[in-house]
């Protein structure tokens, strides 16, 4: 199989985007539009601890864990049902999983119960 | 982060460039959301430690961590940018696509034997770029 040519992208997107300063500020707008969407993404159990009255490193301190611990915690798409409670407990809060069955009747289960199934 | 591509990615960005610039607003706009996307890749400052509404694992891929880069939602744009970290200072970007209608699970099980595929060159001709090396 011949070599192929690699590019460098870093150099390629300077060019592109200093070749025409109109292109590069709507980029710009996109861009802070997507960091605005990352942090909504991120915003859930933030906004619990903030609700709190807690910085990340109080609720470190609770859970005796780092400050960046919470943070990734903050930032996690999917975690243990075990840490999502830890964390909510450290804020004092807690949470309750309503479960609707087929049959139409719902049960409800404390998120502390089922996260030490 | 310091970003490559291959010969395929240069020439399809070589196309959005030039429809870009023919007039046509859909073409116009899915070119400015690609190069956001290079962008959010040159400012990482390593690989992605978490799953965000920019940076998503791709499930279907096996034999490396392929990540797929997309933007917020459009209703007649949807860009997707598949990369690969061989370390925390540099991106490979295997592909992109923008036909929004054919962005699904099928698009994904190509993508990702295209991507690896070109990865696997990537390696062979960088084996002493690999992390650890």
């Amino acid at each position: 199989m011949s070599k192929q040519r690699w590019f460098n992208g870093n150099e390629r997107l300077r060019q592109i985007l200093e070749a025409d300063p109109e292109l590069a500020a709507r980029v710009e707008e996109i861009r802070k539009e997507m960091a605005a969407e990352d942090r909504a993404y991120a915003m859930t159990l933030s906004m619990i601890r903030r609700a709190a009255g807690l910085t990340q490193v109080a609720l470190a301190e609770s859970l005796k864990t780092s400050q960046s611990a919470v943070a990734r915690t903050e930032q996690r798409p999917d975690m243990l049902l075990s840490t999502l409670h830890s964390y909510l407990a450290a804020a004092g809060a807690k949470a309750r999983i309503i479960v609707e069955l087929a049959d139409g009747r719902s049960v409800e289960v404390s998120l502390e119960e089922a996260s030490k199934n | 982060m310091e970003v490559e591509w291959g010969r395929e990615f240069e020439r399809a960005l070589e196309r959005a460039e030039k429809e870009a610039n023919s007039g046509d607003q859909v073409a116009n706009a899915r070119y400015q959301y690609l190069l956001a996307l290079l962008g959010e890749l040159e400012d990482l400052h390593g690989r992605p430690e978490f799953e965000s509404r920019t940076f998503k694992r791709v499930r279907q891929a096996k034999r490396y961590e392929l990540w797929r880069v997309a933007h917020p939602y459009h209703s007649s744009v949807a860009v997707r940018i598949i990369a690969w970290f061989p370390s925390n200072e540099k991106a490979v970007l295997a592909l992109f696509a923008f036909d929004k209608a054919k962005l699904g699970d099928i698009w994904y099980d190509r993508a990702t034997r295209e991507s690896e595929a070109n990865l696997d060159q990537w390696r062979r001709e960088h084996p002493e770029r690999m992390e650890g090396n």
